[in-house]
């Protein structure tokens, strides 16, 4: 097997004008240096998000390289280039939830502990105690949540984006993004409320 | 430094974690074209190597009997020309093979008539032989061909070598090379001499065995050879029919014969003892009787040589029947009990 180098940041320089339509007409082309340029373009955010939402950073590297994977080799499905940030950030969010069931179901069968998301790879170093516990009770009223109203909790809590986007890449109306958020909402509460 | 979910996108992921990711990334693109192009290909693959398969084991497997090329059952009666399912062919003209044994280590054949031309297939598992009434054909990986007619059988090689055997053939074996061949004259059927009623009288009393009163020979030398020294064993018995035989009264020494085998119903020689009945019964036509005389010397045993001589005789004995060419048991006034 060959292993392909990164392109130093200079051969993705001329790429740097170029939008994500113009981006993907190329790598449909062939252009080697398209894919790596709209890689290097999106992959912080797909990578942060899936980390902030799963909590594991070896996940979350691995949903990353799934999602880009996906979306590069499927990019003639896509039917407005234009809209590849948000086409890959869905692929992205499904294969997150993907791993929030995977884990439900573990937990169900016995094969992973409640809460079994390493903590101590996402707190950084001057995490106070107190500020600590209160993640680890943040993580674990997470943890009960279904997926889909996990995902969507995160989304618009913790990424920030706004309802019509959660939606977007939820894959759902409006007003289920926003019933899923409150019930999700609801259920933290009640976690927290009953625990502290 | 703030909690994880406070950074932004650039403090979390780092640029040693972006190389690794797009490495990563590579290395699965690359995985899964070569995987699509294997499954774009494995249909084919698996199918030809099947297909190998399939032809490697029809070929080479040692349990399989001969098929038809197409894989289809070998008809039992083969009138036009085949290919076999290890390659070798089968072409009658005027006539047909009939499939006598096919089996991992034998196929045999009957040429009932007409010519016949084989092909056969170098390095198979399997002995082929061709039964021609009195001439056998033994062959491994030749050319060659058969004709046979009403007077005469002949073989001709093309490729290879075959054993031709016949009990007419100087030796009873003949080894055929390449562009050689031999032709074998049907035996002139002997007339039976008719056998005289002997007289009760006559008998000696050493006779009491079922085959002995109504088979007694007519004559007084046959009396003399027909009367057993009191333990006379069962070789002597056998020198004493075979005297009898080249005197020409094959009668008697039949009934020697079979004086022996109730007398000895353990010896081993029995197999032997009975081959010579049917031989004698054979040479007078009694096609019948000798078929069920060569039953039983095959089922009590025979050595290597004569039991391939017995079977060549057993299909002689058939053909005759079925062409009507020897007569079945003659009358009623020589009678044959066996044991």
């Amino acid at each position: 097997m060959t292993y392909v180098s990164v392109a130093p940041a200079a051969h993705l320089r001329s790429w740097r004008g170029q939008d994500d339509a113009t981006l993907v007409g190329r790598v449909l082309e062939g252009d080697r240096w398209a894919s790596e340029a709209l890689y290097r373009r999106h992959v912080r955010r797909i990578a942060a998000t899936a980390l902030r939402m799963l909590g594991d950073r070896s996940e979350a590297e691995d949903v990353t390289q799934d999602a880009f994977v996906e979306a590069l080799e499927s990019l003639e499905q896509l039917r407005d280039p234009s809209k590849f940030r948000a086409w890959l950030l869905r692929i992205a969010v499904r294969k997150v939830q993907r791993r929030f069931r995977r884990r439900k179901l573990r937990r169900m069968i016995g094969l992973a502990n409640e809460g079994d998301t390493p903590l101590e790879s996402v707190l950084s170093q001057g995490t106070s105690p107190e500020e600590a516990a209160e993640l680890r009770l943040l993580r674990d009223a997470l943890e009960r949540l279904r997926a889909s109203e996990r995902t969507a909790w995160c989304l618009r809590h913790i990424e920030g984006y706004p309802l019509a986007e959660v939606a977007s890449v939820c894959g759902c109306s409006l007003a289920t993004v926003k019933r899923r958020i409150e019930a999700a909402q609801m259920r933290i509460d009640r976690h927290v409320g009953a625990l502290s | 430094m703030r909690p994880w979910h406070e950074r932004t996108d650039d403090e979390i992921i780092d640029e040693e974690s972006i190389h690794r990711m797009w490495r990563g990334i590579e290395v699965r693109r690359a995985k899964g074209r070569l995987r699509r192009r294997w499954s774009l290909a494995a249909p084919a693959v698996i199918a030809a190597a099947a297909g190998a398969m399939f032809l490697w084991s029809s070929s080479r497997s040692p349990a399989a009997p001969l098929r038809l090329a197409s894989g289809v059952e070998l008809p039992s009666e083969i009138a036009a020309r085949v290919v076999l399912s290890d390659g070798s062919v089968i072409s009658p003209q005027g006539g047909t093979v009939r499939v006598l044994a096919n089996r991992a280590d034998v196929f045999e054949g009957l040429l009932s008539e007409g010519d016949a031309r084989f092909e056969v297939t170098p390095g198979g598992p399997r002995r082929w032989i061709v039964e021609c009434g009195w001439v056998q054909v033994e062959v491994a990986g030749t050319v060659f061909e058969v004709r046979r007619r009403e007077t005469f059988v002949r073989v001709s090689v093309e490729r290879g070598a075959v054993l031709v055997r016949s009990t007419h053939l100087p030796e009873g074996v003949r080894r055929l090379e390449p562009g050689e061949s031999v032709e074998v004259r049907r035996p002139e059927p002997q007339p039976s001499r008719p056998l005289q009623q002997p007289q009760p009288e006559q008998l000696p009393a050493t006779q009491s065995s079922p085959f002995a009163s109504p088979l007694s020979g007519g004559v007084s030398s046959e009396r003399q050879q027909i009367a057993p020294a009191e333990r006379e064993s069962f070789q002597g018995m056998l020198a004493r029919a075979d005297r009898a035989r080249a005197a020409g009264e094959s009668a008697v020494a039949e009934r020697i014969l079979l004086q022996a085998l109730a007398r000895y119903p353990g010896h081993r020689d029995r197999g032997v003892a009975w081959f010579t009945v049917a031989r004698i019964r054979l040479r007078k036509g009694r096609c019948e009787e000798a078929l069920g005389a060569i039953d039983r010397a095959l089922e009590e045993g025979l050595p290597e040589a004569l039991r391939e001589v017995a079977r060549a005789r057993r299909t002689e004995c058939l053909e005759g029947r079925r062409d009507g060419l020897l007569p079945g048991p003659r009358d009623e006034s020589e009678p044959l009990r066996q044991p």
